[in-house]
């Protein structure tokens, strides 16, 4: 049986096609990928909280050295987030022990008792309010101030500045 | 010369178009399933990584927070499972983006208040808050994109467990108040 030219050429055609798909094929299928993915957002609250409440009372016991400072409650949540509690820092405010921090205690009522035995300068309680939970908190961007004087020689009862 | 009739021309094209498909679809499995040639039995296999079971897209709930605080600390596994029936290699690129607050201009600071570390758990039960595994990765939530691992092997059916921790900074500035920073996880699997 004898083909033409034409259907040599063809067949021969066809082979070459095949024999290049076939070296094409395998690079275009080589890496089969598969993709996933997980997602989070972090986010900060919007705003910072408010500075706790208003300075309210302080009063002094000249006998036992002690005094007691009360302020109004801070509000109840903040952003969403439960009042955690009050972060107190008392600390010398002038003197050479300045900025030094006598005490730091943390409490859910507004008050205060520091006894000032033994203290030898001016000092001021530090308030802030925290809100959260025990490992999640936010304390208020602006922290309230109250002045608390004791004379110089340390012994004498302290006098309560009634100001933020 | 002989004289093609319609029959002769129609067997030289049907031998040329099974010689085509022939050639093309042998060599496209021959790859990974090139053993099972031998025998004459020739299985398509499939690649299917996947996330906490999604193949797509999955939220991290745990590591989501609205009002994150200070010194606060998330913690939550990622299960990879190849659920396909052949064998690959993933790779895992961590990208986060930053975003200031309505109204603020300059550059976001949440991402470097945030802190990451991120291992390979026993278990997901292992990926705890104070697991003491070595720590794999490590860096913080600035915008950007980093490779956390490549060519990490899966079998077929066979996962494992990605943890990963994020620390707020016990002190942030008060800049960081309304900002926000958004991370994906993107595992590639590839079979070749």
């Amino acid at each position: 049986m004898r083909f033409s030219r034409k259907v040599i050429v063809a067949v021969a055609a066809g082979a070459v096609i095949a024999s290049v798909i076939s070296f094409v094929a395998p690079s275009a299928y080589a890496a089969w990928t598969t993709s996933t993915a997980a997602t989070f957002t972090q986010a900060v609250p919007s705003s910072a909280p408010a500075g706790i409440g208003a300075f309210l009372t302080c009063t002094t016991a000249k006998t036992g050295n002690t005094s007691h400072l009360t302020w109004a409650a801070a509000p109840a949540t903040f952003d969403g987030m439960p009042f955690l509690g009050y972060y107190i820092e008392w600390i010398y405010s002038s003197g050479p022990s300045n900025g030094t921090t006598i005490l730091t205690a943390s409490r859910t009522g507004a008050y205060a008792d520091p006894t000032i035995t033994g203290m030898t300068g001016t000092s001021i309680i530090h308030v802030t309010a925290q809100y959260g939970t025990a490992t999640n908190t936010w304390s208020s961007a602006a922290s309230s101030n109250y002045n608390f004087t004791v004379s110089t020689d340390g012994q004498a009862s302290p006098v309560c500045s009634p100001t933020k | 010369m002989m004289k093609l009739t319609r029959w002769r021309k129609l067997a030289i094209l049907t031998s040329i178009v099974v010689f085509i498909v022939g050639a093309s679809t042998t060599a496209s499995w021959a790859l990974w399933s090139i053993n099972d040639t031998a025998s004459g039995s020739v299985t398509a296999g499939s690649v299917n990584l996947t996330a906490n079971g999604s193949a797509t897209t999955v939220g991290l709930a745990t590591l989501t927070t609205a009002a994150e605080g200070a010194g606060s600390t998330q913690t939550q596994p990622v299960t990879l499972l190849n659920a396909g029936t052949l064998p690959l290699t993933y790779t895992t690129v961590f990208a986060a983006t930053e975003s200031l607050a309505a109204g603020q201009t300059g550059a976001p600071v949440v991402g470097d208040n945030i802190a990451y570390v991120a291992w390979i758990a026993t278990s997901t039960t292992t990926c705890t808050a104070s697991s003491t595994a070595v720590k794999t990765w490590t860096g913080t939530l600035n915008t950007g994109t980093t490779t956390w691992g490549t060519g990490r092997a899966l079998a077929a059916g066979a996962s494992e467990v990605l943890c990963i921790r994020t620390t707020m900074a016990a002190s942030p500035p008060m800049a960081i108040i309304g900002q926000s920073v958004s991370a994906t996880l993107t595992f590639t699997g590839t079979n070749s």
